[in-house]
């Protein structure tokens, strides 16, 4: 059972953050930006010497950014389905866990965003997109689908942060820095938790939660059609809209549980995010597992079935060749073990369903790099396959993206709270009355007895 | 009746038109712009129309029975050669061909024994190409020729994992083109001087074709197995004989790459050593 | 009597050895040892490219009378002795090769023999060869048996359609008669059409004659040729009668050529559409790859160019990011609560209590809708060959 905290408590562990970080925060913040310093270095080299500095080549000219694009727009889907869809159906559960899976979308998809761009020929004309953009184009809808759901996911972290921030500007004064408390104050546009703007504010949530649903859908839907709009093995395949969306919720339900036990553990948060919460998640995570087992397997199998020319060499390659090292590790470490470990009672907890996690998350990125790479290696035409061995410049670009996502979560955490408090706080006292009404069965009044209703009778059958 | 003085509330609605029509009073003439510019990218100022007056319809037919790869002559593919020196194509550091626009490959035939297959862009009518070019930078012009324009290609490659013949090449670092290549003008139909970053292909020369030239390939094939030809006006030629061009697909058992795509490709190819052949689809170039 | 009938009869004997049969190669040109001499060469130096029937090599017909007779003696000799680079190797001995002069005139005589023209046509290197008219082609003509008689040559005359439109159907008719102007019934006469490809400069000009059809002359000695051009302009056709043995018993030998010239008038009809896409039904008949619509010219032709699924997509956009303005417009509205209630109870002033967050919100986030549907609305046309 959840224990009874007091207000303060909630307020002063979720806000300690803000005010002081321990010397373990400070090396790892430096630490994350010495990695992302150098991916910096390595997109200077790449933009002197032109995409020439990776390993991609005529042959295989989609690599790691690409692998990294979808990547990151996957674990995106985590704060929709987290905020919108739990919210939208009533479960309370959700109210600790929704600021830190917002918080990841907004950052997936602005370090996914950035990937693209890492991966044009021509970074200096990305405007183009606006000024001549197609709307018949795969990128372009992307692009429109990408920054409405940046847009709405931005506005979707902002609009349940206002009454906190107004916590903030009002716990804090004089104790945050100033550039902090005047960042509290513009942004709290003058919230005073008046039934008015309660309601206004309620209003504006649900409505996001409800479009921000459809848009999230959307978002991974025309990124896989990115690929299956064009006529190659492997890509050919009217399934991946769905298939991506599932792959994605499925990424993102692990990002959610890594970055929750991450932040459990050095904010000490453990009283509110308890291993209800955890094993909720992994329930989720080990339906979407099925899930996208089921969808893995439709696209293997009727493709394996008939063996059509191109397909079957991409199987043998897959199956049994080159990229077979790959294709079996996600399939075995990213998809049966972590469904083993959270189905399976002795690893049913919390650090169990962390492992699991990290496994799924590795092995959803093993399976990104098996849907671009090895299709790129099958020849349309009698010509030789080419190989592809990422460089330093590719591989540092990937742990600078990484590293920028973690740092930008670490930031986030020292300005604004990292859990919601109001919420958290509302779903504390419903379950309080829910609690007390259980305890206090008896009715206002007291009943007489029955010997002083009908005391006759009782001593008459004596 | 006696108009009220501004309140608050009107106020606030004004000050947020205002500041709105403010910032977007700027974006309408461009938007206007847009508008009426709202055509495909060309040689600057103009449509992409071909100077010369006959509207083609440019075709290419390739007779499988004549070309032998050059391998009688002992020498490398002449048609790739002409093609690289006429372009003056980027090469690798040490001068080896790394872009090929026209490739000349090397096919098994299923009773044993090999074949040649000269490739080069098909000009799809279809091409999945165009359709998938964020920026419009790859387009197809009135002859049925599919350009780029590299002033705006942004370097997706998109294009590239479109295409289902393999026939886009990438300048993925400085292109390693001849000096002289610095002193062209550039123009979508010979795109010289080449830039860092943008997709190149063939382009059926289309800057011989509008000068009443035969593209360069068809000119350096000492076989005389590349026939260039038009669609409209029914005609090929291999620079030594005219033909009329239906008779001469029908005749021939003439047939496309990889058909089935849909992609309408406009390179014809006639078989003679035992390749596949899809039947007669060739009822676009009658009347 | 007798005398001259056995001397005719005798004639008609060495004319019957001698008449060509067209396929076969045979022996026999009055020289019997050079044309012998001949095919051996042919045999055994010739043939492994060209074949036994010299048909192997396309672009080298050379079975075929009319390209030979393009050719014309000088030409074949001068074909064998330099060569054809870089395919055929020169022969003569002067460049190189191993035959003398005498083994090429051989090998040339060997081929007029097969191809069945007489030595007297052989000479001219035009493309227009005059109908024969000579004495010898008068003994070949058997139709008065009485006395050889000097005859008139057929004459062959090509009449091209007047008022012919590019794209139309026009019937070129070419009328074979016999000197004696009858009629000659089931020739084979073969029409073309002299074609200059790539006019303009020089370099890149291509000029020949492609063979557009054939016809067989019917009892009035007409052959008729429908034939549907696909250039205008002033063209030349071309008639062609090669001489083959008519039903009539007559041997002719030569090329006899007519040409006329057929002025084509352009009405700018196109004959090849691309039909790339497919159709969808709407009010404006449009396709995913935007096929063109068949209506005229509408007078707004960028709002008619607004396809479909731009505005489905555009609705969509301008949809959900409406609701964003509303949403930030919501965020307004929470803040001036607070202005509201604040501007009495405190002494700040009305300026103080609001923020401008809020309508910043609001024009940035109009601001980057219309951007995207613009985008939508005013994307480029790419298939410029579906216009």
């Amino acid at each position: 059972m959840m224990k009874m905290s007091s207000k303060n408590s909630l307020e002063s562990t979720v806000l300690q953050p803000i005010l002081k970080v321990g010397k373990g925060y400070t090396i790892l913040a430096l630490f994350l930006l010495s990695v992302v310093l150098l991916g910096v270095f390595a997109f200077l080299t790449q933009l002197s010497q032109g995409l020439a500095a990776t390993a991609m080549r005529d042959k295989i000219f989609w690599g790691i950014y690409i692998v990294n694009f979808v990547f990151f727009i996957g674990i995106s889907h985590a704060g929709t389905l987290i905020s919108a869809i739990l919210r939208v159906t009533n479960a309370g559960w959700r109210t600790p866990i929704t600021r830190m899976a917002e918080m990841i979308t907004v950052v997936a998809i602005m370090v996914g965003a950035t990937q693209i761009l890492f991966d044009q020929g021509r970074p200096d004309r990305i405007f183009n997109l606006f000024l001549y953009g197609r709307y018949q184009s795969p990128l372009v809808w992307d692009l429109l689908s990408i920054s409405t759901y940046l847009v709405g996911s931005c506005m979707y972290l902002y609009l349940p942060l206002i009454p906190d921030l107004a916590l903030c500007r009002d716990r804090l004064a004089g104790q945050a820095s100033r550039f902090k408390l005047a960042i509290y104050r513009v942004l709290a546009v003058g919230w005073t938790g008046a039934p008015e703007q309660k309601k206004l504010l309620e209003r504006a949530i649900s409505v996001m939660a409800i479009i921000i649903i459809p848009i999230a859908i959307s978002v991974h839907t025309v990124v896989s059609w990115v690929f299956s709009m064009t006529l190659r093995p492997g890509w050919n395949s009217t399934l991946f809209g769905p298939y991506f969306v599932i792959g994605a919720i499925f990424s993102g339900i692990a990002s959610i549980i890594i970055v929750m036990a991450i932040f459990r553990k050095i904010f000490h948060l453990e009283q509110f995010l308890e291993e209800k919460h955890f094993l909720k998640l992994g329930t989720l995570l080990a339906v979407t597992n099925l899930a996208y087992i089921y969808f893995t397997l439709a696209e293997y199998l009727t493709m394996g079935y008939k063996l059509a020319g191109e397909d079957k060499e991409l199987l043998t390659m897959l199956f049994a060749g080159s990229q077979a090292p790959a294709f079996w590790a996600f399939l075995v470490l990213g998809l049966f073990v972590p469904l083993f470990m959270v189905v399976n009672k002795k690893t049913r907890n919390i650090p169990g369903l962390v492992v699991a996690s990290a496994l799924v998350n590795v092995g959803m990125w093993i399976k990104r790099f098996v849907i671009v790479v090895p299709t790129l290696q099958v020849p349309l035409l009698p010509f030789d396959v080419g190989i592809y061995r990422p460089t330093w410049v590719e591989w540092s670009l990937t742990a600078g993206s990484f590293a920028g996502f973690a740092l930008l979560f670490m930031l986030f955490a020292r300005i604004f709270p990292i859990m919601s408090i109001w919420e958290v706080r509302e779903e504390l006292e419903t379950e309080k009355e829910k609690e007390t009404e259980k305890v206090i069965e008896v009715p206002a009044q007291p009943q007489p007895k029955w010997t002083e209703v009908f005391p006759a009778k009782r001593e008459e059958a004596r | 009746m006696v108009p009220k003085s501004i309140g608050r509330r009107q106020f606030l609605k004004l000050m947020g038109i205002g500041g709105a029509t403010a910032l977007l009073a700027p974006a309408v003439p461009a938007i206007m712009e847009k508008l009426d510019r709202n055509k495909a990218p060309g040689p600057s100022g103009s449509t992409g129309k071909s100077s010369a007056k006959k509207l083609r319809q440019w075709v290419m037919v390739i007779d499988l029975k004549k070309c032998d790869g050059c391998s009688t002559l002992g020498d490398i593919p002449q048609c790739t050669k002409a093609c690289i020196e006429g372009h003056m194509i980027p090469t690798g550091p040490n001068g080896e061909w790394v872009q090929k626009w026209i490739e000349v490959l090397k096919e098994e035939l299923p009773g044993g024994g090999n074949y040649f297959l000269p490739v080069p862009c098909q000009q799809c009518e279809n091409a999945p190409c165009v359709n998938v070019c964020p920026v419009g930078a790859s387009y197809t012009n009135e002859e049925g020729i599919v350009l780029i324009d590299h002033r705006r290609c942004i370097g997706c490659r998109l294009c590239m994992a479109a295409c289902p013949y393999s026939r886009r090449f990438f300048n993925w670092g400085e292109p390693n083109q001849p000096a002289q290549a610095k002193f062209a003008r550039y123009s979508p139909e010979f795109p010289v001087p080449y830039i860092k970053g943008t997709v190149v292909k063939c382009i059926f020369c289309a800057h011989n074709t509008h000068n009443g030239k035969l593209p360069v390939c068809v000119q350096g094939c000492p076989m005389n197995a590349i026939y260039f030809g038009d669609l409209e006006e029914d005609v090929a030629t291999n620079k030594v004989e005219i033909v009329e061009l239906s008779k001469f697909l029908a005749k021939n058992n003439a047939y496309r790459l990889k058909e089935e795509l849909g992609t309408q490709p406009r390179v014809y190819y006639l078989p003679g050593h035992g390749e596949e052949f899809r039947g007669h689809n060739f009822e676009r170039t009658k009347a | 009597m007798n005398m001259r009938i056995c001397l005719v009869a005798l004639f008609m004997a060495l004319l019957g050895a001698l008449s060509p049969t067209g396929a076969a190669f045979a022996a026999g040109d009055g020289s019997g040892d050079a044309v012998a001499a001949g095919k051996q060469l042919f045999s055994t130096k010739c043939a492994m490219c060209h074949g036994a029937a010299g048909d192997k090599v396309p672009g080298a017909r050379l079975a075929s009378p009319e390209w030979l007779s393009n050719k014309g003696d000088d030409g074949v000799i001068q074909a064998i002795s330099k060569g054809k680079l870089p395919m055929m190797p020169a022969q003569g001995k002067a460049q190189g090769g191993t035959l003398s002069d005498d083994d090429i005139k051989a090998i040339a005589r060997y081929l007029w023999n097969a191809a069945g023209i007489s030595p007297e046509a052989r000479g001219a290197d035009t493309a227009q060869v005059s109908p024969v008219q000579s004495a010898n082609v008068d003994k070949l003509n058997s139709a008065n048996t009485e006395a050889v008689q000097v005859a008139v040559a057929p004459s062959l005359s090509l009449v091209a359609p007047t008022n012919w439109y590019r794209g139309a159907e026009g019937a070129l008719s070419a009328s074979l008669t016999t000197g004696a102007g009858q009629p000659m019934k089931g020739e084979n006469i073969t029409f073309y059409l002299d074609y200059d490809f790539f006019i303009g400069l020089d370099s890149g000009r291509v000029s020949d004659s492609i063979e557009i059809g054939r016809a067989v002359t019917d009892e009035n000695g007409m052959a008729r040729l429908k034939y549907a051009p696909r250039l205008a302009g002033d063209l030349k056709f071309e008639a062609r009668y090669a001489g083959v043995t008519g039903t009539n018993g007559t041997v002719q030998s030569g090329v006899l050529v007519s040409t006329a010239a057929g002025k084509i008038e352009d009405d700018g009809h196109r004959f090849y559409r691309s039909d790339a896409g497919i159709p969808m039904p709407s009010l404006v008949h449009y396709s995913l790859v935007e096929t063109p619509s068949l209506s005229p010219a509408a007078p707004f032709k960028h709002l008619t160019d607004l396809k479909l699924p731009a505005l489905i997509l555009g609705l969509l956009i301008a949809g959900i990011w409406f609701t964003y303005v509303r949403i930030a417009y919501g965020i307004l509205r929470i803040s001036r609560v607070y202005a509201m209630s604040h501007v009495h109870s405190t002494k700040e002033s009305f300026e103080q209590t609001r923020f401008f967050l809020p309508v910043l919100l609001m024009v940035v986030l109009a601001i980057f809708a219309l951007t995207l549907l613009s985008i939508i609305f005013t994307s480029p046309d790419t298939h410029l060959n579906l216009r």
